[in-house]
Protein backbone atom coordinates (compact mmCIF):
# COMPACT_ATOMS: atom_id res chain seq x y z
CA UNK A 1 0.00 0.00 0.00
CA UNK A 2 1.50 3.55 -1.25
CA UNK A 3 1.39 6.27 1.90
CA UNK A 4 2.15 8.88 -0.41
CA UNK A 5 -1.94 9.53 -0.05
CA UNK A 6 -2.85 8.07 3.56
CA UNK A 7 -4.23 11.29 4.19
CA UNK A 8 -7.29 10.62 2.20
CA UNK A 9 -8.06 7.55 4.72
CA UNK A 10 -10.62 8.03 7.07
CA UNK A 11 -10.66 6.22 10.55
CA UNK A 12 -13.83 3.83 11.22
CA UNK A 13 -13.89 2.89 14.47
CA UNK A 14 -15.87 -0.73 14.66
CA UNK A 15 -17.43 -0.38 17.67
CA UNK A 16 -19.70 2.40 16.72
CA UNK A 17 -19.19 1.99 13.09
CA UNK A 18 -18.78 5.41 12.37
CA UNK A 19 -15.58 8.23 10.98
CA UNK A 20 -14.08 9.07 13.75
CA UNK A 21 -11.36 10.83 12.21
CA UNK A 22 -9.16 11.05 9.06
CA UNK A 23 -5.22 9.69 8.90
CA UNK A 24 -3.18 13.12 8.45
CA UNK A 25 0.86 11.63 8.35
CA UNK A 26 2.55 8.64 8.33
CA UNK A 27 5.83 7.82 10.85
CA UNK A 28 8.40 5.24 9.79
CA UNK A 29 11.37 3.86 11.45
CA UNK A 30 13.91 3.96 9.02
CA UNK A 31 16.35 1.22 11.33
CA UNK A 32 13.58 -1.26 11.44
CA UNK A 33 11.55 -0.25 8.58
CA UNK A 34 8.14 -0.44 9.90
CA UNK A 35 5.51 2.10 10.08
CA UNK A 36 5.32 3.41 13.84
CA UNK A 37 1.70 5.38 13.21
CA UNK A 38 0.09 7.88 12.18
CA UNK A 39 -0.85 11.17 13.26
CA UNK A 40 -4.71 11.85 12.86
CA UNK A 41 -6.44 14.92 11.11
CA UNK A 42 -8.28 16.17 13.80
CA UNK A 43 -7.33 14.82 17.60
CA UNK A 44 -9.88 12.28 19.23
CA UNK A 45 -10.55 12.96 23.08
CA UNK A 46 -6.98 15.06 23.11
CA UNK A 47 -5.29 12.15 21.23
CA UNK A 48 -3.49 12.76 17.81
CA UNK A 49 -1.71 9.49 17.51
CA UNK A 50 -2.80 5.82 16.00
CA UNK A 51 -0.11 3.35 17.13
CA UNK A 52 0.59 0.47 14.39
CA UNK A 53 -0.08 -1.96 17.20
CA UNK A 54 -3.57 -0.35 17.75
CA UNK A 55 -4.77 -0.43 13.73
CA UNK A 56 -7.03 -3.38 13.58
CA UNK A 57 -6.70 -2.80 10.01
CA UNK A 58 -5.50 -1.02 6.96
CA UNK A 59 -7.71 -1.17 4.45
CA UNK A 60 -7.78 0.32 0.56
CA UNK A 61 -10.15 2.92 1.86
CA UNK A 62 -10.03 3.17 5.42
CA UNK A 63 -8.09 2.28 8.74
CA UNK A 64 -10.44 0.95 11.60
CA UNK A 65 -9.78 1.04 15.36
CA UNK A 66 -11.67 -1.58 17.45
CA UNK A 67 -13.12 1.06 19.83
CA UNK A 68 -11.75 4.85 21.00
CA UNK A 69 -9.09 3.82 23.32
CA UNK A 70 -6.82 2.91 20.07
CA UNK A 71 -5.53 6.39 20.13
CA UNK A 72 -2.46 7.34 22.16
CA UNK A 73 -0.27 10.36 22.49
CA UNK A 74 2.86 10.47 19.43
CA UNK A 75 6.20 8.95 21.01
CA UNK A 76 9.27 11.08 20.87
CA UNK A 77 11.61 11.00 17.78
CA UNK A 78 8.71 9.27 15.74
CA UNK A 79 9.58 10.49 11.85
CA UNK A 80 6.52 11.77 9.95
CA UNK A 81 6.97 11.32 6.19
CA UNK A 82 5.31 14.56 5.36
CA UNK A 83 6.13 16.15 8.54
CA UNK A 84 9.74 16.28 8.14
CA UNK A 85 9.58 16.67 4.06
CA UNK A 86 11.24 13.00 3.26
CA UNK A 87 8.31 12.88 0.90
CA UNK A 88 9.52 14.84 -2.19
CA UNK A 89 12.64 15.18 -0.89
CA UNK A 90 16.26 14.33 -2.21
CA UNK A 91 17.31 10.52 -1.75
CA UNK A 92 21.55 9.85 -1.46
CA UNK A 93 23.02 7.00 -2.41
CA UNK A 94 25.85 5.63 -0.22
CA UNK A 95 28.59 6.57 -2.32
CA UNK A 96 27.24 10.42 -2.72
CA UNK A 97 25.31 10.21 -5.78
CA UNK A 98 21.68 12.20 -5.98
CA UNK A 99 19.50 9.49 -7.73
CA UNK A 100 16.15 11.28 -7.38
CA UNK A 101 13.39 12.38 -5.08
CA UNK A 102 11.57 10.45 -2.77
CA UNK A 103 7.53 9.57 -4.05
CA UNK A 104 6.22 7.69 -2.40
CA UNK A 105 6.46 4.54 0.38
CA UNK A 106 5.43 1.25 -0.22
CA UNK A 107 4.47 -0.76 2.78
CA UNK A 108 2.37 -4.41 3.86
CA UNK A 109 -1.00 -3.54 4.97
CA UNK A 110 -0.81 -6.86 7.29
CA UNK A 111 2.27 -6.21 8.82
CA UNK A 112 3.60 -2.21 8.31
CA UNK A 113 6.98 -3.39 7.08
CA UNK A 114 8.24 -0.99 4.47
CA UNK A 115 8.78 -2.78 1.04
CA UNK A 116 9.76 -0.14 -0.84
CA UNK A 117 10.88 3.32 -1.93
CA UNK A 118 9.47 4.73 -4.84
CA UNK A 119 11.34 7.13 -6.58
CA UNK A 120 10.10 10.24 -8.47
CA UNK A 121 11.13 8.72 -12.03
CA UNK A 122 9.46 5.27 -10.80
CA UNK A 123 12.46 3.35 -9.78
CA UNK A 124 11.55 1.43 -6.93
CA UNK A 125 13.92 0.87 -3.90
CA UNK A 126 14.01 -2.35 -1.96
CA UNK A 127 13.41 -1.74 1.97
CA UNK A 128 16.86 -3.35 2.76
CA UNK A 129 18.97 -0.57 0.88
CA UNK A 130 17.41 2.19 3.24
CA UNK A 131 19.91 3.05 5.76
CA UNK A 132 18.56 6.45 6.98
CA UNK A 133 15.86 9.26 6.57
CA UNK A 134 17.11 12.45 7.51
CA UNK A 135 16.99 16.30 7.81
CA UNK A 136 18.70 16.54 4.62
CA UNK A 137 18.14 13.71 2.92
CA UNK A 138 16.61 9.60 2.54
CA UNK A 139 19.71 7.07 1.92
CA UNK A 140 19.80 4.69 0.33
CA UNK A 141 22.66 1.27 0.10
CA UNK A 142 23.29 0.81 -3.79
CA UNK A 143 23.13 3.84 -6.58
CA UNK A 144 19.84 2.91 -8.34
CA UNK A 145 19.80 2.05 -11.83
CA UNK A 146 16.35 4.12 -13.34
CA UNK A 147 14.09 1.93 -15.00
CA UNK A 148 14.87 1.75 -19.51
CA UNK B 1 32.95 3.78 -8.29
CA UNK B 2 35.45 5.43 -9.83
CA UNK B 3 35.41 9.01 -11.00
CA UNK B 4 37.81 12.03 -11.41
CA UNK B 5 36.99 15.62 -10.52
CA UNK B 6 38.91 18.49 -9.86
CA UNK B 7 39.32 19.53 -5.99
CA UNK B 8 37.60 22.76 -6.63
CA UNK B 9 34.47 20.62 -7.55
CA UNK B 10 34.14 19.22 -3.76
CA UNK B 11 34.62 22.71 -2.12
CA UNK B 12 30.77 23.35 -0.94
CA UNK B 13 29.64 19.77 -0.96
CA UNK B 14 27.56 18.73 2.22
CA UNK B 15 29.28 16.51 4.45
CA UNK B 16 26.11 13.82 5.22
CA UNK B 17 25.93 10.73 7.44
CA UNK B 18 24.07 7.65 6.67
CA UNK B 19 21.20 9.05 8.73
CA UNK B 20 20.56 11.45 5.86
CA UNK B 21 21.42 14.70 8.00
CA UNK B 22 23.64 17.19 6.73
CA UNK B 23 26.63 17.67 9.28
CA UNK B 24 29.00 20.07 7.09
CA UNK B 25 29.92 21.26 4.28
CA UNK B 26 33.34 21.55 2.26
CA UNK B 27 35.40 24.69 2.74
CA UNK B 28 38.65 23.42 1.58
CA UNK B 29 40.31 20.15 0.49
CA UNK B 30 43.23 19.53 2.34
CA UNK B 31 46.35 17.49 0.12
CA UNK B 32 49.90 16.06 0.29
CA UNK B 33 51.82 16.76 -2.88
CA UNK B 34 54.30 14.90 -1.70
CA UNK B 35 52.59 11.59 -1.13
CA UNK B 36 49.75 12.19 -3.92
CA UNK B 37 46.97 11.73 -1.83
CA UNK B 38 44.00 14.29 -0.05
CA UNK B 39 44.32 14.45 3.74
CA UNK B 40 41.05 15.42 4.40
CA UNK B 41 38.69 18.27 4.32
CA UNK B 42 38.10 21.73 6.01
CA UNK B 43 34.69 22.30 6.72
CA UNK B 44 31.86 25.19 7.26
CA UNK B 45 28.77 24.74 8.89
CA UNK B 46 25.97 24.69 6.86
CA UNK B 47 23.67 27.22 5.48
CA UNK B 48 24.66 30.78 3.98
CA UNK B 49 27.38 32.74 5.59
CA UNK B 50 27.72 30.33 7.99
CA UNK B 51 31.31 30.36 9.29
CA UNK B 52 34.17 28.04 9.74
CA UNK B 53 33.75 24.53 11.72
CA UNK B 54 37.10 24.05 14.09
CA UNK B 55 36.18 20.18 13.35
CA UNK B 56 38.26 18.83 9.84
CA UNK B 57 37.58 15.77 8.07
CA UNK B 58 39.82 13.41 7.45
CA UNK B 59 40.01 11.08 4.45
CA UNK B 60 39.87 7.81 6.36
CA UNK B 61 36.54 8.53 8.27
CA UNK B 62 35.23 9.54 4.41
CA UNK B 63 33.09 6.61 3.12
CA UNK B 64 32.40 7.79 -0.02
CA UNK B 65 32.90 11.04 -2.68
CA UNK B 66 29.67 11.66 -4.55
CA UNK B 67 28.90 14.07 -7.11
CA UNK B 68 26.20 15.25 -4.95
CA UNK B 69 27.30 14.74 -1.58
CA UNK B 70 30.44 13.62 0.50
CA UNK B 71 29.46 10.63 3.17
CA UNK B 72 30.32 10.10 6.24
CA UNK B 73 29.03 7.07 8.34
CA UNK B 74 27.91 9.12 11.65
CA UNK B 75 28.60 12.45 13.05
CA UNK B 76 31.52 10.71 14.98
CA UNK B 77 33.62 10.95 11.41
CA UNK B 78 34.20 14.64 12.22
CA UNK B 79 35.83 13.77 15.21
CA UNK B 80 38.94 12.04 13.55
CA UNK B 81 42.52 13.04 14.10
CA UNK B 82 44.01 14.51 10.85
CA UNK B 83 47.12 12.32 9.74
CA UNK B 84 49.86 14.61 10.18
CA UNK B 85 51.30 15.88 6.86
CA UNK B 86 55.24 16.68 6.14
CA UNK B 87 54.54 19.07 3.72
CA UNK B 88 51.90 21.65 3.50
CA UNK B 89 48.70 21.41 1.17
CA UNK B 90 48.29 24.53 -1.36
CA UNK B 91 49.99 23.69 -4.71
CA UNK B 92 47.99 26.29 -6.66
CA UNK B 93 50.07 28.83 -8.70
CA UNK B 94 53.11 26.32 -8.25
CA UNK B 95 55.09 25.51 -11.52
CA UNK B 96 55.32 22.24 -12.92
CA UNK B 97 58.41 20.79 -14.06
CA UNK B 98 59.95 18.02 -16.02
CA UNK B 99 62.68 16.00 -14.48
CA UNK B 100 64.56 16.87 -17.86
CA UNK B 101 63.81 20.70 -16.90
CA UNK B 102 60.98 21.39 -19.33
CA UNK B 103 58.82 23.75 -17.28
CA UNK B 104 55.05 23.12 -18.37
CA UNK B 105 52.92 25.55 -16.80
CA UNK B 106 51.38 26.94 -13.33
CA UNK B 107 48.83 24.30 -11.42
CA UNK B 108 45.06 25.66 -11.44
CA UNK B 109 43.65 22.59 -9.79
CA UNK B 110 44.32 19.17 -8.59
CA UNK B 111 42.22 16.17 -10.23
CA UNK B 112 40.94 13.95 -7.54
CA UNK B 113 40.23 10.04 -7.87
CA UNK B 114 37.09 9.75 -5.74
CA UNK B 115 37.46 6.10 -5.42
CA UNK B 116 40.44 6.34 -2.80
CA UNK B 117 41.01 9.91 -2.74
CA UNK B 118 44.25 9.61 -4.53
CA UNK B 119 45.26 12.93 -6.71
CA UNK B 120 45.69 11.65 -10.14
CA UNK B 121 47.01 14.31 -12.00
CA UNK B 122 47.10 18.64 -12.21
CA UNK B 123 44.71 20.80 -13.98
CA UNK B 124 47.37 23.49 -15.27
CA UNK B 125 47.49 26.63 -16.81
CA UNK B 126 50.04 26.03 -19.76
CA UNK B 127 52.91 28.32 -20.49
CA UNK B 128 52.55 30.86 -22.25
CA UNK B 129 48.95 30.99 -22.36
CA UNK B 130 46.66 33.30 -20.51
CA UNK B 131 46.74 33.07 -16.97
CA UNK B 132 43.15 34.25 -16.52
CA UNK B 133 40.27 32.33 -15.62
CA UNK B 134 39.21 31.79 -19.20
CA UNK B 135 42.81 30.30 -20.14
CA UNK B 136 42.73 27.08 -22.02
CA UNK B 137 43.11 24.08 -19.65
CA UNK B 138 45.28 20.81 -19.58
CA UNK B 139 45.22 17.96 -17.46
CA UNK B 140 48.62 15.99 -17.01
CA UNK B 141 48.59 12.79 -14.75
CA UNK B 142 51.18 11.96 -11.74
CA UNK B 143 52.77 8.96 -10.90
CA UNK B 144 51.32 6.70 -8.07
CA UNK B 145 54.04 7.54 -6.03
CA UNK B 146 53.27 11.07 -5.53
CA UNK B 147 55.42 13.89 -6.90
CA UNK B 148 58.99 15.57 -5.31
CA UNK B 149 57.60 19.19 -4.44
CA UNK B 150 59.44 22.15 -3.36
CA UNK B 151 59.54 25.52 -4.69
CA UNK B 152 58.02 23.50 -8.37
CA UNK B 153 56.37 20.07 -8.63
CA UNK B 154 58.51 18.50 -10.42
CA UNK B 155 56.90 15.42 -13.06
CA UNK B 156 58.29 12.48 -15.32
CA UNK B 157 59.56 13.90 -18.79
CA UNK B 158 57.27 11.14 -20.00
CA UNK B 159 53.88 12.88 -18.61
CA UNK B 160 53.95 15.30 -21.41
CA UNK B 161 52.94 12.70 -23.70
CA UNK B 162 49.98 11.90 -21.94
CA UNK B 163 48.68 15.32 -21.26
CA UNK B 164 44.78 15.79 -21.93
CA UNK B 165 42.96 18.29 -23.02
CA UNK B 166 39.58 17.71 -21.30
CA UNK B 167 38.71 15.87 -18.49
CA UNK B 168 36.70 13.38 -19.96
CA UNK B 169 39.58 11.26 -21.24
CA UNK B 170 42.11 11.87 -18.75
CA UNK B 171 41.49 8.72 -16.51
CA UNK B 172 42.87 6.88 -19.70
CA UNK B 173 45.74 8.44 -20.17
CA UNK B 174 46.57 8.61 -16.30
CA UNK B 175 46.27 4.68 -16.63
CA UNK B 176 48.00 4.30 -20.35
CA UNK B 177 51.18 6.77 -18.30
CA UNK B 178 51.09 4.31 -14.94
CA UNK B 179 51.59 1.34 -17.02
CA UNK B 180 54.18 2.94 -18.69
CA UNK B 181 56.25 3.97 -15.59
CA UNK B 182 55.33 0.39 -14.46
CA UNK B 183 56.92 -1.09 -17.65
CA UNK B 184 59.69 0.90 -17.07
CA UNK B 185 60.39 -0.43 -13.91
CA UNK B 186 59.97 2.53 -11.86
Amino acid sequence: MRLADIHKHPVVDLSSATTVTHLADVAIDATTRQVLGFTLRKAVDGHDWLAWADVHALGTDAATVSDSQAFTAMPDGALLLKGSGALGRRVLSAEGVDVGNLADVDVEPETGAVITLVLADGTTVPAEDLLGVGSYATVIRTPVVPPA
Amino acid sequence: MSVLVRGSELVGLPVVDLAGDDLAEVRDVLFDPGAGLVLGFTLNKRGFLSGRLKQVLAREAVLAVGPAAIMVADPAALDHELAPSGSGGDVLGDRVLTDAGVDIGTVTDVVVDTADGRVVGYEIAPVGESTGRKGRRSYIPLPDAGTASGETLIVPAAAVDYISADLAGFGEAVDRFRDLLRGDGT
